[in-house]
């Protein structure tokens, strides 16, 4: 056999198995659509899609099964819970990009990476443990009927779960944009603070955006860390009462329901993953 | 057909041919209960019982839909169709707080009063004032469905917080000072942290129970589809219900059912 026929041959194969990979990918994404979308069919035929989306009341036991309160409470948990944590995520970068020693640079990403490991239901357990019972102690007067498992409670959780990985996203963005205009910056001479909030933030503008949106999807999927603290209860979102996402809702009920309430706890996935998959994509792909 | 593929294909079918092990699913607060049934068991007879929880619902439905063996079931079955249901115990809800929380004793209608939304202070039931949380169960428990028949809630219950598993809910009550909440009295024992309220004067016991005058009681069932014919679930269940089996139970500070029939 030639080398070259070999070549030919390694390379079909090769090109075989990306496609090959490519379309499994693919087609267990279509697929797991496809389920969703027909696990919640029944449930949108027996309510209608327009009741389903706009009624707030979710009854199980009465037949009545409205996303809208679990909607709303899944937006302001994983907003609350980026609008919390990104400042502290982003400035926390822009420390270690410029004012922390050269040398402990890699200890600090390592520390990260190892803590954005860390499973997400040990968040939960610990904000179970502690913070809702300081947080009723705090806010006696707002928290004491709750016990503390609030909206505040599921977004600090939160806030706190993704830090560790908007900071290594971040940490990275910034090292991109310091390569990109730090030299000119300094070269123009501009103070230390001015190279960061001047030339940095701004390079690094898109991407951090990027980092809010992709932490907004990762919140609204979390589901065990916020079943943990938030209280479980469905109603409209309000910072100092219990709330329930609608992740941490099938979460709750998928376990036993039947019939309509399953259907309609697919529906509810359904919902999930729309939010999930809009602003994804499109803001990563801006470079 | 390739060749490599004859071995799996063998060890398919033969896990397909051997003993299945029986799979008990269901509720949560018979979780204890179950586990040291099917330890006991396989300790004595050398066989597997499977045992998952998951809420009494999901247990039904599985049992229905031939996806376990039996179901355990701690609300009253009646009504439910294709099953045959078997008393293995007598539970008793225990309405528990926090150990701070100095309330002496509450009344079935107090109960029902917080349930409904009605009684949101502990000053109202002669405790110290502060806003009372009440914390309960999902809608699918059937600890839920047998407190709420037991106080005579007639619309749905007005939580603070509920939580899915019994375990979850006893941890809640404890790191709360003012809340309350319900679950198996073997769960509410001492150094659990949480504190038994004695429910219309009557701390849940053996002989509170028995004489029935501890109001918050049910029975808990193993249920079977009708007519079961597999031996293995069969010799399962009438060891629950014989004597090593009640001689177990009564060894986790559960009530047994002693001569009680079958529901």
């Amino acid at each position: 056999m030639s080398p070259a026929l070999r070549r030919r041959i390694r390379n079909r194969i090769f090109a075989s198995g990306v496609v090959l990979c490519g379309g499994l990918g693919t087609t267990a994404l279509g697929a797991m659509f496809l389920f969703l979308l027909a696990g919640a069919f029944p449930a949108l035929r027996d309510q209608g899609l327009a009741r389903m989306l706009l009624s707030p009341v979710w009854e199980p036991s009465l037949g009545r099964f409205g996303l809208l309160a679990m909607f709303c409470a899944t937006v302001a948990v994983s907003c609350g819970a980026v609008l919390l944590g990104l400042p502290v995520a982003l400035l926390s970068a822009a420390f270690a990009q410029n004012l922390l020693p050269r040398r402990l640079r890699p200890a600090f990403g390592g520390l990260l990476e190892l803590m954005s490991g860390l499973p997400s239901v040990l968040f939960g357990l610990v904000g179970l443990m502690t913070l809702l019972p300081a947080l009723s102690r705090m806010f006696p007067a707002g928290m004491a009927a709750s016990g503390g498992a609030t909206l505040l409670a599921a977004i600090l959780v939160l806030a706190a779960m993704m830090l560790p990985e908007m900071t290594l996203a971040l940490f990275g963005d910034l090292r991109e944009a310091e390569k990109q205009v730090g030299p000119s910056s300094r070269a123009l001479g501009a103070t230390p603070m001015q190279t960061v909030f001047r030339a940095q933030l701004p390079a690094a503008g898109v991407k951090i955006t990027a980092a809010g949106l992709g932490g907004i999807r990762r919140a609204a999927a979390e589901g065990v860390a916020v079943l943990l603290v938030s209280g479980n209860v469905v109603r409209f979102p309000s910072l100092f009462r219990g709330t329930r996402t609608l992740a941490s809702g099938m979460i709750l009920e998928m376990g036993y329901a039947s019939g309509i309430h399953r259907s309609a706890l697919f529906a509810a996935a359904l919902l999930l993953l729309l939010v999930a998959l809009l602003p994804g994509g499109s803001a990563r792909d801006k470079k | 057909m390739k060749r490599w593929a004859v071995p799996f294909l063998v060890l398919l079918l033969l896990s397909g041919c051997a003993e299945r092990p029986v799979l008990v699913a269901g509720s949560s607060c018979m979780g204890r209960m179950m586990a040291a049934l099917a330890e006991g068991y396989a300790e004595r007879y050398g066989k597997a019982v499977e045992v998952q929880l998951g809420g009494t619902e999901l247990g039904l439905l599985a049992l229905g839909e031939g996806g376990c063996d039996l179901a355990s079931c701690s609300r009253d079955p009646e009504g439910y169709g294709g099953i045959d249901a078997f008393a293995v115990a007598v539970d008793a809800i225990a309405v528990v707080v926090h150990p701070s929380n100095p309330v002496a004793s509450v009344s079935l209608s107090e109960l029902r009063g917080i349930y409904a939304g009605e009684i949101t202070d502990w000053e109202e039931l002669g405790a110290s004032p502060a806003p009372i949380v009440v914390v309960g169960r999902e809608a699918g428990s059937g600890t839920r469905l047998a407190f709420e028949q037991a106080i005579g809630l007639k619309t749905s219950a007005r939580h603070a917080q509920e939580q899915n598993e019994t375990g979850l809910l006893r941890t809640a009550v404890s790191l709360c000072p003012g809340a309350i909440g319900y679950l198996s009295f073997d769960y509410a024992g001492e150094g659990t942290g949480v504190r038994s309220v004695p429910v219309e004067g009557m701390l849940p016991s053996e002989g509170t129970v028995r004489s029935r005058r501890y109001p918050l009681t049910r029975r808990l069932f193993l249920c079977a589809r009708r007519g079961e014919t597999r031996s293995e679930t069969l010799d399962f269940l009438s060891f629950c219900r014989g004597g090593e089996g009640q001689a177990l139970i009564r060894s986790l500070g559960i009530i047994g059912i002693d001569g009680e029939g079958s529901g």
